[in-house]
């Protein structure tokens, strides 16, 4: 199901299923004719009738007296049922685009008016592959999502005329992707066919092959080969089991464009010439064309020449004999091109004379506005310069806080994930903690009706190590909810005694998962050398875990460039030279002052830019990953905030530190705001 | 069955035995626990690679639990073992990633022990 899906179904109802036509339904539908009763009944047969015609004069005589019934006993889904049978007898028997789709507008309109949504949804989904089928990418989508949308909110399962049995939204999903490869966004057209493939449509117990050659294909053109054959083999045993044997046809055709890519030219005229020479009646015509035109190329590349001119004058025979009806078609398409653009014209001169009204108005308004405005022009002169002073100072004042902010939010997006790995892990336990609890003291409840004391007391113990564990846990998640909060919040300004060995432990692993959550490709080592004789320190925590908390992210950010490059250069494939990024964090206590100190054995800072680095907005990061303020803005939390220096000192190529230095400060001393 | 647990968090040995404590004294599943990507690895091989299910976290100090995937995905030359992949972090591009490599399965914490149960007894 490659060019329309739609048009093929349209096709198989009119068309194929003739070929399966049930004798005694046909005789049946006859006899409910016969009986004349002019009801809902003999409506449902005529139109059911028509669709098991091969001829078209017959098909057309059974809708026709359809309509004129359903119109007469005022019967309007069967009017509309008849529209769409018209519409499509028109568009495949006929070749009158024009008239087939007005007949599905038509169609459309009375579904819509009955609220009727099946039909609704069907009527859509026929206008879309038409719109598609010449081109119209725009109305095309339009009518697809509304389909989509119908056939998703009323969960609607396709009749006869489209899809049959099956829910209509997967099919509506898999139009979209497939109008959006033909415009040649194939981000979109992936995301819609997986969003059809999500919809896990079943086909006699297994999955809808048709979404998943559609990713296959979308996979070939973005280039991604390998995994685009994966998903093309995975579509073959489905369309088989789903039984729609022409389908394999159409993966094999995709197949054989996949090897032209990968100039596996054995494999292109293999799967190409099992497309080629199938007589599966289903086969359509466009992905066997491409059969035939990868073949004559694939024998090209061979520098086989009368295969090429073989394969390439029956490409040219075929083509020809199928695109001879499309051109009568193209005819048609002007005629109705015509009709549009003529409705265009005029509402188009409706909508000039409605500007028109609103342009004189909008000029006798503008020049009222004037006249007022240089009437008040001499006060107001006035009072702008002095509002305009106060609005640049309010402005700047403005955005002071808000880069201010920004780059607390920046640190805290990278906090995010690590803060959702770190509360995932203790919630594990304390779920399941607690769940186990639940069970052994049904069991303990159990052995104590047994009189098993034995057993009783080693129950007991369980439950008691769990509950240990449980809160210790919930403890543990509680001290990240507190940090994050903290972070976020604004700085109390206060300074108090803090853990600065847990702050730092802390902020190393949040910082450290929240890389690894963001890209899994990202590893370090971590190292911690904390000063256990440190004690309590006075500092406002919420700034100093932010400094560190900075140091931190850009130590991991300088191991993981370094260790980009060399991995892009070559060098971490030799075990003897292999580079391991490191990041330590330490603390220290000396006679009169703390340090905090990071360390990367990264890239190092150049001289050049090493003078620049305190400056705000300076960053070496690329546009958009950093906001240049985070040194800044330590600098000064560490330098005005407490007192203290913010020291870099840096090899190029061997790697950082950072040392914060914090004074220390007696207990009698008042905290500095 | 021989089922290999790998996960940083040193707790999860103690759930693993309390949650499956009736298969276990049934003698249904024995587990094996470590603690690293890389001590897994040697378990394996210790194990002559007769596990056949490795339930790995992903997000772990040194060796991650998808770079443990990847090896054994390389290394096992016998039937490969199913691999279960269990993360704090189940976002999309962990997804991806694990099925492109071979991952059997991916589940998130807190986990589902119930769920999980299921799938070992479906793997049985």
């Amino acid at each position: 199901m490659t060019k329309s899906k739609i048009t093929i179904l349209l096709c198989l109802f009119i068309i194929t299923t003739i070929a399966a036509q049930n004798q005694p339904i046909v005789d049946s539908l006859k006899t409910i004719i016969n009986l004349q009763k002019q009801d809902t009944i003999q409506v449902n047969a005529l139109v059911y009738l028509s669709r098991q015609q091969t001829q078209v004069d017959s098909a057309f005589k059974y809708v026709h007296q359809g309509l004129l019934l359903a119109q007469k006993i005022n019967y309007r889904k069967g009017e509309a049922d008849c529209f769409l049978q018209i519409g499509g007898i028109n568009r495949f028997f006929l070749n009158d685009y024009s008239t087939g789709i007005q007949n599905l507008f038509d169609a459309l309109k009375i579904y819509g008016d009955i609220n009727y949504t099946t039909g609704v949804a069907e009527a859509h989904l026929n206008l879309q592959g038409w719109y598609r089928y010449i081109g119209d990418y725009k109305n095309a989508l339009m009518h697809a999502f509304a389909g989509q949308q119908t056939a998703e909110s009323n969960n609607v399962v396709g009749r006869a005329f489209t899809f049959e049995g099956h829910r209509l939204n997967p099919l509506a999903l898999a139009e979209i992707a497939e109008t959006y490869i033909q415009m040649n966004q194939l981000d979109s057209a992936e995301f819609y066919i997986q969003k059809s493939i999500n919809q896990n449509e079943l086909f006699n117990g297994s999955k809808w092959n048709f979404p998943i050659y559609m990713l296959g294909t979308i996979q070939n053109l973005k280039g991604d080969y390998k995994l685009a054959l994966a998903t093309f083999r995975s579509a073959i045993p489905l369309a088989i089991q789903n039984e729609t044997f022409h389908d394999t046809l159409q993966i094999y055709s995709g197949m054989s464009t996949l090897f032209k890519n990968t100039k596996e030219l054995d494999s292109v005229i293999y799967y190409a010439k099992m497309v080629n020479e199938s007589s599966d009646p289903g086969r359509e015509t466009h992905y066997w064309l491409n059969s035939i035109n990868n073949i004559a190329q694939a024998y090209k590349l061979k520098g086989n020449i009368d295969s090429t001119l073989k394969y390439t004058e029956y490409f040219h025979h075929v083509k020809d004999s199928i695109f001879s009806r499309d051109k009568d078609r193209a005819v048609q398409n002007i005629g109705f091109n015509e009709k549009l653009k003529q409705q265009e014209l005029i509402s188009a001169q409706n909508k000039f004379k409605s500007r028109l009204q609103l342009y004189v108005f909008i000029a006798g308004l503008l020049v009222l506005l004037l006249i007022i405005g240089i009437l008040w022009h001499n006060t107001l002169e006035k009072q702008k310069a002095k509002s305009k002073i106060e609005k640049a100072y309010s402005e700047l004042k403005n955005t002071q806080s808000q880069l201010i902010q920004s780059e607390k939010m920046a640190s805290l997006g990278e906090l995010t994930a690590g803060i959702a790995h770190e509360i995932q892990n203790p919630l594990n336990f304390v779920n399941n903690f607690s769940e186990v609890n639940s069970e052994l003291i049904d069991e303990l409840g159990e052995e104590v009706d047994k009189g098993n004391l034995d057993e009783v007391k080693i129950i007991a113990k369980d439950i008691r190590e769990n509950e240990q564990k449980i809160n210790f846990h919930g403890k543990r998640a509680d001290a990240i909810v507190k940090g994050m909060l903290q972070h976020s919040h604004s700085s109390s300004g206060v300074k108090e005694p803090t853990d600065i060995n847990a702050l730092a432990d802390e902020y190393l692993r949040l910082a450290y998962h929240g890389l690894r959550a963001k890209d899994n490709s990202f590893n370090a080592t971590m190292k911690t050398d904390f000063d256990k004789t440190i004690g309590k320190i006075n500092i406002i925590p919420q700034d100093i875990g932010r400094v560190v908390l900075n140091l931190i992210t850009n130590a991991f950010y300088a191991v993981n460039e370094k260790a980009t490059s060399a991995e892009a250069s070559g060098d971490a494939r030799a075990e003897d030279t292999k580079y391991e990024p490191t990041v330590t964090v330490s603390t220290k206590k000396e006679s009169d002052k703390f340090i905090v100190s990071v360390e990367d054995n990264g890239n190092g800072i150049p001289d050049s830019v090493k003078k620049k680095i305190f400056q705000p907005f300076f960053t070496t990061k690329p546009t958009g990953q950093g906001t240049g303020l985070g040194l800044s803005m330590s600098h000064d939390i560490v330098t005005k905030g407490h007192g203290g220096v913010l020291k870099v000192a840096s090899k190029e190529g061997e790697g950082t530190t950072f040392t914060v230095a914090l004074p220390i400060i007696k207990e009698n001393k008042k905290p500095k705001k | 069955m021989k089922i290999l647990v790998v996960d940083d968090e040193r707790d999860v040995q103690l759930l693993f035995q309390q949650r499956f404590r009736k298969e276990i004294r049934n003698g249904i599943m024995s587990f094996v626990f470590a603690f690293s990507g890389e001590e897994a690895l040697h378990t394996l091989r210790e194990m002559e690679h007769k596990a056949v299910l490795i339930l790995s976290d992903i997000n772990m100090p040194g060796m991650s639990g998808l770079e443990l995937l990847e090896k054994i995905r390389k290394d096992y030359d016998k039937p490969p073992p199913t691999v279960m992949m269990i993360t704090a972090y189940g976002d999309q591009d962990n997804r991806d990633t694990a099925a492109r490599l071979g991952a059997d399965d991916f589940l998130t914490k807190p986990l589902e022990f119930d769920i999980l149960k299921e799938k070992l007894k479906a793997i049985l």
